[in-house]
């Protein structure tokens, strides 16, 4: 149940983008906002775009997108030495620069930032709690949020504290229960967690059954207190998440939003980026599918198991920006029937459990890195 | 995550110091314009005498005790509740020949839930039970409300006004202190009384809010059976020892009042983030 005052009073999928990328999926919520589709909300990481950018493209957006976040992002840490060369973010959100001894002009820049480029709730900047100890990070953390929520151009808008965090915290007892501790202690009605979830397949979805049972409990724990949660950038497992307690997630289009441990930037010199495999988000299956395996899928359950324009356009080949918006409706409508649901983790148990009986009774020839987190996440469900 | 050194935990209920006074009858009424005076107790601070009618004076006598934790009861004590003694005044009293610091209090008549359990056993009264920890949560609740951590809540820290058992007064401040950011995420050495300290000040981490939560539940738990929930009377364990029997979770309380008797256990949580806010607790015993 939604508690009174909630920044996200129903479980809300964030469609996130990132300014390099961004285009495709901007468009896709003008389009489907405009159409009265659902999605309610939009993160944009501002790492890499010119305030002015943020700002028109904040601007443009819909009025049905209610909520609208930018994002200070921490993409480049660990690595940020080699990476902070690469972008240009000194100029826009220095956020990625944070470390543990920022000033409070700093801080009021990255929030001020925010209400500038149009944001309707504001994220306030994460230091990455590592794996082995981070506890000086996170008193940091919440000392620069309970600074931001004072500052007198933030204090009309809802904030939320940002968390970047390595496993550990969420999967060593000790760790989980001190963090619990400090966060069901201060006063801050939400959380964003983004957790650097270890290196898996392009279209593999979130499978680290540890990692996930250890966040079930930091999202259950915090609900209960009456805080919110933002499972920010876990693909479709942010839907397991908000099914367990989260009230919101968010996930971009593209798989490489999912917030992965050191992810690989540069490559190297003279080399060509692999070819994208073309896939899409099947609903059933709760997977990606590669399309070559879309009409065997098809055969079995309908287009790609919704009832959306798109897929009907799937139906006739595959289309990148049909599968996308697709894919976004997608979020956006398992979303709102979590919301719809008394036992909403009873119910994103069961459809698990379809997608793997399906899978098992039907010869699809799936890869199996794309299925293998259904069996970790009913086992998290249960 | 810090570690303290292993120590000993011993549970003894007992009524606050009977030990005689250090200061002289006369030299206190002096100091406070020859108002009535009757010696009520010492600790580590000082004494503290009955002074008229009204007041209560906790007299800092002791030249090591520590002015921070002076100054951290003078901030708590401004939490201005029912539930909770109030500091009337502070003064610099004369005291043979030296300058001393007295906190007056208001004197809350009545007695203390540690000398009502000692001479009239475990309180029966399930109505009245119900009140004590209303009362109890109610000043956690307002303490929290400026983030004041106690960090001594037990049985001789609750003054029940006027004998009514349903009429708790939380006493001495003197750990009580206001948590800050920093203070959460630091660990100093564990402060309190060690029966009534939960896992987390145990292993050296610093006292949420939520562990006053416990320590009220012990306390209540005392109240309602006239028992430690996992110590003998009298008999020392290690920390570590009594880490174990927390982690085991508590007895029955054997209430009729099965609210009450699952929200004291629900306070007695190993782990400081499930047991229910002070609030909480309150909305519980209202529903």
């Amino acid at each position: 149940m939604a508690a009174a005052g909630a920044i996200f009073p129903d479980k809300t999928f964030i469609a996130y983008a990132r300014p390099t990328r961004e285009r495709l999926t901007l468009e896709l919520i003008e389009e489907l906002a405009a159409a009265k589709r659902r999605v309610p909300a939009f993160a944009y990481s501002i790492v890499n775009a010119t305030p002015s950018n943020v700002e028109k493209k904040m601007a443009n957006l819909p009025n049905a997108v209610r909520v609208r976040m930018l994002v200070p992002d921490l993409d480049l840490i660990p690595e940020k030495a080699s990476k902070s060369a690469r972008y240009s973010f000194t100029k826009n959100i220095p956020s990625l620069t944070a470390t543990a001894t920022q000033t409070a002009s700093w801080l009021a820049e990255v929030m001020e930032a925010q209400v500038d480029g149009g944001a309707t709730v504001l994220l306030t900047p994460s230091l990455l709690l590592e794996n082995g100890h981070g506890e000086v990070e996170l008193r940091r953390i919440l000392e620069w949020a309970d600074t931001a929520r004072s500052l007198r151009k933030v204090q009309a808008y809802p904030v939320v504290t940002g968390l970047v965090m390595g496993r550990d915290w969420l999967v060593k007892e000790e760790k989980r229960e001190n963090l619990l501790n400090v966060l069901t202690e201060v006063p801050d009605p939400a959380f964003q967690i983004t957790v650097h979830w270890p290196q898996m397949g392009s279209y593999s979805q979130v499978n680290d059954s540890d990692a996930l049972r250890g966040y079930r409990e930091v999202v259950e724990v915090l609900e209960d207190d009456s805080r919110e949660v933002i499972a920010a950038r876990a693909g479709l497992a942010g839907w397991m998440l908000a099914a367990c307690g989260a009230a919101a997630y968010s996930a971009g289009v593209y798989p490489s939003h999912i917030y992965k441990d050191s992810p690989t930037i540069r490559r190297s010199k003279g080399s060509h980026p692999p070819p994208r495999i073309p896939h899409y988000l099947d609903g059933k299956l709760l997977s990606y599918i590669p399309e070559a395996r879309l009409a065997a899928v098809s055969a079995i359950s309908g287009p790609p198991n919704c009832s959306c324009p798109d897929c009907s356009v799937l139906a006739g080949g595959y289309q990148e920006p049909a599968a996308f918006r697709h894919l976004l409706r997608l979020h956006s409508r398992l979303a709102a029937t979590l919301a719809s649901k008394t036992e909403p983790r009873v119910f994103a148990r069961g459809k698990v459990l379809a997608a793997m009986s399906l899978i098992e009774n039907n010869p699809l020839q799936l890869p199996t890195f794309v299925t293998s987190h259904l069996d970790v996440w009913q086992d998290v469900l249960s | 995550m810090t570690t303290i050194a292993d120590f000993q935990v011993l549970y003894r209920l007992s009524s606050p110091s009977a030990r005689k006074p250090q200061c002289a009858h006369e030299e206190i009424e002096r100091a406070f314009d020859g108002e009535r005076c009757r010696f009520l107790g010492s600790g580590s601070f000082g004494e503290t005498w009955r002074i008229g009618d009204d007041f209560a004076a906790k007299i800092i006598v002791n030249d090591l005790f520590p002015a921070e934790r002076i100054e951290r009861e003078i901030e708590a004590a401004r939490v201005d509740h029912p539930n909770i003694v109030h500091l009337e005044e502070v003064r610099e009293i004369g005291l043979a020949g030296e300058r001393r610091v007295a906190l007056l209090f208001g004197f809350v008549k009545g007695t203390d839930l540690a000398s009502k359990i000692t001479s009239e056993g475990y309180v029966k009264d399930e109505t009245q039970l119900r009140g004590l920890a209303v009362g109890v949560f109610s000043g956690l609740a307002a303490m929290n409300t400026k983030r004041v951590i106690h960090r001594d809540i037990k049985p001789e820290n609750i003054q029940l006004r006027m004998g009514t058992v349903a009429r708790p007064v939380i006493l001495d401040l003197g750990l009580a202190h206001v948590a800050d950011l920093s203070s959460l995420t630091r660990y100093p050495s564990a402060l309190g009384t060690t029966a009534f300290m939960p896992p987390e000040v145990l292993r050296g981490e610093h006292a949420v809010a939520r562990s006053d939560v416990f320590a009220a539940g012990v306390t209540l738990f005392i109240a309602a059976t006239g028992k430690h929930p996992w110590l003998e009377d009298g008999k020392q364990v290690t920390n570590v020892e009594y880490a174990a029997m927390i982690a085991g979770g508590p007895p029955e309380t054997e209430l009729y009042d099965e609210e009450l008797d699952v929200l004291i256990r629900d306070t007695l949580h190993r782990q400081a983030f499930r047991r229910p806010t002070a609030a909480r607790s309150i909305e519980r015993l209202s529903r």
